[in-house]
């Protein structure tokens, strides 16, 4: 991967855009080296530098769920971080949820379950639920409901998205590798 | 006849595509060399720019253009609307600002961090005027805006509404408010806008209506149509707020223009309170009365909602009352205010969302007085056709909603006084309201096209807000065309494709869905001659009548055993493909009927007595609205929209700061949207209803009734459950202690 | 629009010791950044006026939860999550879990941290309550070596605390009941607002009553959104201390919560309001101790 291109000629702004850091994460199974400002979120990382356009942004405050991937198996706002704060780590973002054609159990209960309208908070709502059943606190649907009151869905297709969910609860119950790890 | 894949749950077509990341928004589109731009907004809300200096952003390394009043082109159109939906923009065309967060200059830079680094540094000076949000203190200047073109006017009246007011045993007076809010959708607006030449412009916008944006941004930069190509495959959420034209897209193509490169323009969630609309704050008088049996004699509704000062929305919040119940008598009006704020726009249901709060809250009020279940109140007086435009309906099966929505509830349940039902430390409240929008269907023109390999492409412009657009047309094309969906490949988002109206009004199934059931009819007839007629073939000589398409196969009527593929009556005919582009126009028969959607909310509260939290904790509501194309998302729909009453109820309000006309909630922590724990698991009910008048497939469209009526019905249940009446939106705890 | 995205700095010390010299060199040039979840929001905000930043949160030594006969000890680094799966905080501290389950949504939990929240001084944050609630002390490290001080006495005004430019909040301890201490204890947290998550509260209680038989022994009553600062209400307290439960005098002890507190008019609710729930959160806990006792019926 590129570093960004960074221009330099202007003296005022050089020595402050030349503070850079070298980044090194595992992204969705690849190792990934970047040159970047210490100040470039792992969102704008993701979207801007890798063309990873799949997780988004929604707000870039933490306040509505878009951007949800995983850092090294937990659920994350990668708007609220630094990607220069989680060198070494492994990221999964939704990109790296399916093997090939296959999906993900949670993509596939979502579709079933038209658990989307619009689709664009649908990325960090599913990368969300992974990270939920991997908690495993989950254990009532009002859990559920309060478990993922970080990722807005303006279209509200709530009632959906936890039915989606709780289909892939039944089917983990029912078969060992219902949860795959991502 | 092939089965029919119309009406079936069909999962989306994109739903892969949504679910695995690579469902490609606007800002997404990969294009060569290209610049970021980051609009500046103003920071008072009324008075001029007396200094810009946009020295040290030019200095930022990176930065292409630093656009400005000073130096930017003119738009001669920018100020010049001329179709339903477009706005007054403000694109630098001078030093007035006119509201909070107006775009004052735009910064382009060759990454997003150097354009908004840069944008920060534009340091603005101004001579700052006292600008005025309060709309009450403002009422008294109200004015009747100009009726659109093909809608409603803003005034009517019907009988002699002070005669029966005299004669009547009980009567409502009440003022009902209702807060600006902001639409939000998840994504936010974004535009790529790329200049080639002088003469062509290529946009991808995350818009609601290809060819509304393409129409408004030719004339204002005076741009031959057909050079100007808009591109939009998804749109994140519009909500009405994406049907315009706003300034980023009119700021995008001017950056494109000037610098010569492709620019990339997305805004911030905070943009998002600023200058791409907003459902306008109303206050609304209604008078309802009635003789001792529960017969409406009386309805009066005046509205007053807000405007900007140099532009004209006018939320049409009684249109509602006009038509919903039989009632000889009543009046009605529409007035605005002026207000230093931007302007005001279309949003879910706009004004049976505001209007349908007012008029079914006065209803519940009006059968405490009358002490008369609410739900017998609405059913007394059933219209049994319009009232208003003194036509029969289309179809209507409101009544079945009521009944099969209150059986599924248990309406038969409700104590009738209030406060007289808990659970534990709970007040239970149980409300109801009636829900309606129009059906509306426009222009629309679509093409089928069945290929030699026997697959199918269908296009049409249009777009896809979530709503299912692409599943539902390629659903109603393979019934058309006599194919299975798996081979019909439906396509959207492009002004290259077929002329299409803007997503909005819920009519897009309805007036696009003509157009594509026809099209694909008309290839498939077409098939069926070259069959008959052309060379050769196992159905050769006989007539269209006894032939029939199934599953992209012609077959006999009298001998199944005699059949021709698609493919087999292309190829012996030579030809690489068959095609048909349909111009459809609105059904005829429409203008003799009134055409409206219907359904029933029943809706159950807890609050708790003594910190005022409102829980709702039971949703069902039950809908009639035509032909239902897809069941599922179709359920979709309604249950969107009946969290878009729950947001409207509950939570949603965008504040002003009185003394300096600012928006202080602008973000998701501060203007609250529901979350998942505001929301509870719905029942839907979709009661079968045939409509051979409504359009050529009998569908109503549902997009935006779901969200009528629920702030009411909510308001309903809030007062069932405490005895208090809040007849102001949001429902906040502190209303309710 | 987010600012300055250039001229922000960010170090990242290996050890608690380097963070310690750099604060020591430069006082309040640098400013720790640990989850990152107020910081953040300012920056995406355009609105961070601080351009320097240290980076704690991947110190080791600030981070763990170590539990000794007489306190519970948590490291500054320990987020929301990690405070809702402590199993004696649990048992014993229920309202740190309950608060923590209450703060913003699960990015938050996950991402937040205890030291963080305090070092932020937000008035409106969920924990605060529960820690004055348990009578919590804040341990604040810098190169002159650490002292413990009270979280009663932490907070000096709005937004204003006693941690010096060179202290670093390392740790919060929160004393544990004396094994074989008399009575029992009863805990009410309640944050009031639209919803659990992802709400900024409008009120929040936190009460710690130890009961020895009908009799009151101990009282720490705690509000958020009630006053500029999280509020120990002391009056109340005192009035609580040594009466007994069955003869409480509720509407005179509701009187002087009543004067305690001074809430205001804002976006997010009326004072009114405030004053009203603050009043009835009393009465809620005045209930519970009746259950408690064996009076009445356990509210909800």
């Amino acid at each position: 991967m590129v570093a960004p291109h960074v221009d330099v000629s202007n003296d005022e702004h050089a020595e402050l855009l030349a503070c850079r850091s070298l980044v090194t994460l595992r992204i969705n199974g690849r190792e990934t080296k970047l040159t970047i400002a210490p100040w470039t979120t792992l969102l704008d990382l993701l979207r801007e530098h890798l063309d990873l356009t799949g997780t988004k942004k929604g707000c870039d405050n933490g306040q509505c769920g878009a951007c949800t991937v995983l850092v090294d198996g937990t659920r994350i706002n990668a708007c609220l971080t630094l990607a220069v704060t989680k060198d070494g780590s492994e990221v999964t973002t939704i990109e790296g949820l399916s093997a090939g054609d296959q999906l993900h159990p949670v993509q596939k209960a979502f579709i079933e379950r038209d658990a989307f309208q619009c689709g664009y908070c649908t990325p960090g709502q599913i990368c969300s639920i992974v990270g939920l059943l991997r908690e495993g606190r989950a254990k009532t649907t009002r859990d559920v409901r309060e478990l993922m009151s970080g990722n807005i869905c303006r279209c509200g297709a709530y009632a959906n998205i936890v039915a989606a969910i709780e289909d892939v609860l039944t089917e983990a119950s029912h078969t060992p590798d219902g949860e795959r790890e991502p | 006849m092939t089965a029919s894949s119309v009406g079936k749950p069909l999962d989306r077509v994109d739903g892969r595509l949504k679910v695995t990341g690579t469902a490609t928004f606007s800002a997404e589109v990969a294009v060569a060399n290209v610049a970021h731009a980051v609009i500046v907004g103003a920071t008072i809300s009324k008075g001029k720019i007396t200094a810009l200096d946009v020295g040290e952003a030019q200095r930022v390394p990176g930065v292409v253009a630093v656009l400005t009043h000073l130096n930017a082109a003119k738009v001669p159109g920018a100020d010049k609307p001329t179709e339903m939906t477009d706005k007054v923009v403000q694109v630098l065309q001078n030093d007035a600002v006119l509201y909070d967060g107006q775009p004052i200059a735009l910064v382009v830079a060759d990454t997003l961090e150097h354009a908004s680094h840069a944008a920060s540094l534009v340091k603005a000076t101004y001579a700052a005027e006292a600008a005025i949000c309060e709309m009450d203190k403002e009422i008294g200047a109200g004015f009747a805006p100009k009726a659109a073109p093909g809608r409603p006017p803003p005034d009517s009246n019907r009988g002699d509404i002070d005669a029966a007011l005299a004669t009547a045993f009980a009567r409502v007076d009440a003022t009902y408010t209702t807060p600006c809010e902001n639409h939000n959708p998840l994504e936010m607006h974004a535009t790529i806008a790329v200049f080639q030449g002088e003469d062509h412009l290529t946009l991808y916008d995350a818009t609601q209506g290809i060819f509304g944006l393409r129409k408004r941004i030719s004339k204002a930069f005076d741009l031959k149509p057909e050079n100007v190509r808009v591109i939009s495959h998804f749109v994140g959420g519009g909500f009405g707020s994406k049907g315009s034209a706003w300034s980023h897209v009119f700021l995008a193509a001017m950056a494109s223009r000037a610098t010569g490169r492709a620019v990339k323009l997305s805004i911030t969630r905070q943009q998002m309170f600023a200058f791409v609309g907003y459902r306008p704050q109303t206050i609304q008088q209604v008078t309802a009365a009635a003789s001792k049996d529960g017969t409406l004699v009386a309805l009066r509704h005046e509205v007053t909602s807000a405007t900007s000062r140099f532009d004209t929305f006018a939320e049409p919040s009684a249109n509602v009352t006009r038509m919903l119940y039989a009632c000889p008598n009543v009046k009605t009006s529409h007035r605005l205010v002026r207000l230093d704020v931007a302007t005001p726009t279309f949003t879910r249901a706009p004004g049976e969302a505001s209007g349908s709060f007012a008029l079914e809250s006065a209803l519940d009020e009006l059968s405490y007085s009358l002490k008369m279940d609410p739900l017998a109140l609405r059913l007394k007086n059933y219209a049994e056709t319009d009232p208003d435009e003194k036509k029969p309906f289309s179809s209507k099966t409101l009544r079945d909603c009521y009944t099969q929505g209150a059986a599924k509830f248990g309406w038969s349940k409700r104590k009738p006084e209030p406060r007289s039902m808990r659970d534990g430390n709970w007040l239970v409240g149980f409300g109801m309201a009636t829900a309606t929008y129009p059906s509306r269907q426009s222009a629309a023109s679509a093409l089928a096209r069945v290929k030699k390999d026997g697959s199918a492409q269908v296009l049409a412009g249009s777009q896809d807000i979530g709503t299912g657009t692409y599943t539902i047309m390629t659903q109603i094309a393979a019934d058309a065309l006599g194919m299975s969906v798996e081979r019909v490949h439906f396509d959207l988002g492009d002004t290259t494709f077929p002329e299409t109206p803007v997503s909005g009004g819920s009519q897009t199934a309805s007036s696009v869905g003509s157009a594509v059931k026809r099209a694909g009819m008309a290839v498939r007839t077409k098939l069926i001659d070259l069959a008959v007629k052309g060379k050769g073939g196992p159905l050769n000589g006989m007539s269209a009548e006894q032939v029939d398409a199934e599953a992209g196969v012609l077959v006999s009527k009298q001998d199944r055993t005699k059949s021709d593929s698609y493919e087999a009556v292309l190829a012996r005919n030579g030809l690489d493909q068959i095609e048909e582009k349909i111009d459809e126009k609105e059904k005829a028969e429409r203008k003799d009927h009134s055409t409206h959607a219907f359904g029933a909310h029943f809706i159950e509260v807890k609050v708790d007595p003594d910190f005022g939290e409102v829980r709702v904790s039971r949703v069902v509501s039950a809908f009639a609205a035509g032909k239902i194309l897809n069941r599922k998302t179709a359920r979709s729909q309604f249950i969107g929209g009946i969290v878009w009453g729950l947001g409207l109820a509950l939570h949603e309000h965008t504040e002003r700061d009185p003394r300096t006309s600012r928006v202080v909630t602008k973000d998701l922590a501060d203007y609250h949207v529901p979350v998942h724990a505001d929301v509870p698991d719905m029942d839907i009910v979709m009661v079968d209803e045939v409509d051979p008048y409504v359009n050529e497939i009998g569908a109503k469209g549902v997009g935006e009734i779901g969200i009528v009526g629920v702030g009411a019905a909510i308001a309903n249940a809030v007062y069932h459950a405490t005895g208090k009446r809040v007849r102001s939106l949001p429902i906040t705890l502190d209303k309710l202690l | 629009m987010r600012a300055h995205v250039a001229s922000y700095d960010l170090v990242q010390p290996g050890s608690l010791r380097e963070v310690l010299t750099l604060l020591a060199r430069e006082p309040g040039v640098y400013r720790p950044l640990a989850g990152g979840t107020d910081v953040m929001v300012v920056y995406a905000g355009g609105k961070l006026a601080h351009t320097k930043f240290v980076d704690v949160h991947g110190l080791r030594e600030l981070r763990g939860i170590v539990v000794t006969d007489d306190a519970v000890t948590l490291g500054a680094l320990t987020t929301y999550t990690d405070v809702q799966a402590e199993p004696t905080l649990g048992r014993e501290f229920p309202m740190m879990g309950q608060a923590a389950s209450e703060t913003g949504g699960w990015a938050i939990q996950n991402r937040g941290t205890l030291g963080g929240n305090i070092a932020n001084a937000s008035p409106a944050a969920d924990s605060p309550p529960a820690l004055l609630a348990y009578d919590a002390s804040v341990e604040l490290t810098s190169t002159r070596g650490a002292r413990w001080v009270s979280y009663a006495t932490y907070h000096t005004g709005y937004k204003t605390t006693v941690r010096a430019e060179d202290e670093l909040v390392t740790r919060v301890r929160i004393p544990r009941i004396a094994p074989g201490a008399q009575g029992s204890r009863v805990h009410m947290f309640r944050k009031v607002g639209p919803r659990k998550a992802q709400a900024i509260s409008k009120v929040s209680f936190a009460a710690c009553v130890d009961v020895d038989g009908t009799r009151i022994t101990s009282a720490r009553v705690a509000l958020g959104g009630v006053a500029p600062v999280v509020l120990r209400v002391v009056a109340t307290e005192g009035a609580l201390v040594g009466a007994d439960v069955t003869t409480l005098d509720v509407a005179a002890i509701g009187a002087t919560l009543s004067r305690e507190v001074t809430p205001i008019d804002d976006i997010r609710s009326t004072a009114r309001y405030r004053r009203r729930v603050a009043e009835n959160l009393f009465v809620e806990l005045t209930r519970k101790l009746k259950a408690h006792v064996g009076l009445g019926s356990q509210a909800r």
